[in-house]
């Protein structure tokens, strides 16, 4: 477990599971369940998750100090209580606007070669 | 409530066990919340195309099974090789040296003919532990010196014991010529303390540098 937080910067370029289980959580707090089918439907099924890959990132994620387990529920009347919820911290957002940008620099720098995007 | 069909059950049955295949560690923290996601995972796929969604399902989740796994138990491993390092290795082999001496007093030890390498095996556990320790910063001479005092206190205890045990032939294959084994356990637990003095003194040296 890291005693001391990288520069953002140091962990990219991410891997595809850890960048979209970070942007799965962007905009809110979600369990294990509802990222995975984030992730299903923002790449249009093209990455399933299996239930070891997404909590072995997880768990990494946790380790690095980029997400964190959420105590609050959105609605425990709607939901199940032994469900996990899962929030980007604030270096978690850090590393994930360092890799976005870095994906921004890669799309600008390949519209200048002339590639051609769909 | 809806009722499961059988094949949900029974692949969920099926995936609880597979998860043995995880480090006990990972099983504790996330084996209900997997096993949860899976459920959830064949309800999706029972719902979208019955028995033929559940096989692909397994289809996709038997390889993330096997590769995860692997990954987590090599990841244990590394965790177990962390703590092995030079700093824990000597409480390690003191913990080792005096278990192996108890055990010296197990009488099937004795009948089994065991007590001498198993005497033996003590003393270079304990060795190792001096010939690291020598190896150390000498910051950590106080550590060293309290793992030296445990290790010469039961020594104490166990010295007379294993004298009476000689006298009483309690140990039937007590070594011949006795002296020499005498020496060796000797020389190996002495070298502790020595330790312990040399580390003492780079301390009070390089304190009086600094």
């Amino acid at each position: 477990m890291p005693t001391q937080l990288k520069s953002p910067e140091e962990l990219l370029p991410l891997t595809p599971a850890i960048f979209h289980i970070l942007l799965a959580l962007a905009d809110d707090e979600r369990h294990g369940y509802s990222i995975m089918q984030h992730v299903a439907e923002t790449t249009d099924g093209q990455i399933k998750m299996g239930p070891g890959t997404l909590y072995g990132t997880i768990k990494r994620l946790l380790a690095a100090k980029m997400i964190e387990e959420s105590d609050e529920r959105p609605d425990p009347k709607l939901d199940d209580e032994r469900r996990r919820y899962y929030k980007l911290t604030p270096f978690g957002k850090k590393v994930l606007s360092a890799e976005v940008s870095r994906y921004s620099k890669m799309v600008k720098t390949a519209k200048a070669v002339g590639v051609a995007i769909a | 409530m809806e009722r499961l069909p059988k094949i949900i059950s029974a692949s969920e049955k099926i995936y609880r066990q597979l998860l043995r295949l995880y480090p006990q560690s990972y099983r504790r923290d996330y084996s209900e919340q997997m096993a949860q996601l899976f459920r959830d995972q064949c309800r999706d796929a029972w719902r979208a195309k019955r028995s033929a969604g559940i096989f692909k399902l397994w289809l996709r989740v038997l390889p993330d099974v096997a590769k995860t796994s692997f990954i987590e138990q090599i990841n244990e491993r590394n965790q177990i090789m962390k703590h092995l390092n030079a700093k824990n290795a000597p409480t390690i082999l003191l913990i080792f040296g005096l278990t192996l001496c108890f055990l010296s007093f197990w009488p099937p030890v004795m009948s089994l003919e065991m007590f001498l390498p198993i005497m033996i095996a003590s003393s270079l556990a304990i060795l190792a532990k001096a010939v690291i320790e020598l190896f150390r910063p000498s910051n950590e001479w106080l550590k060293i010196a309290i793992r030296t005092f445990v290790l010469m206190f039961l020594y104490a205890l166990f010295m007379p014991a294993w004298a009476k045990m000689k006298m009483t032939g309690a140990v039937r294959n007590f070594p011949q010529p006795l002296d020499l084994f005498g020496m060796f356990v000797v020389s190996c637990l002495m070298a502790n303390p020595i330790v312990a003095a040399i580390k003492f003194l780079q301390f009070l040296i390089q304190r009086r540098k600094s």
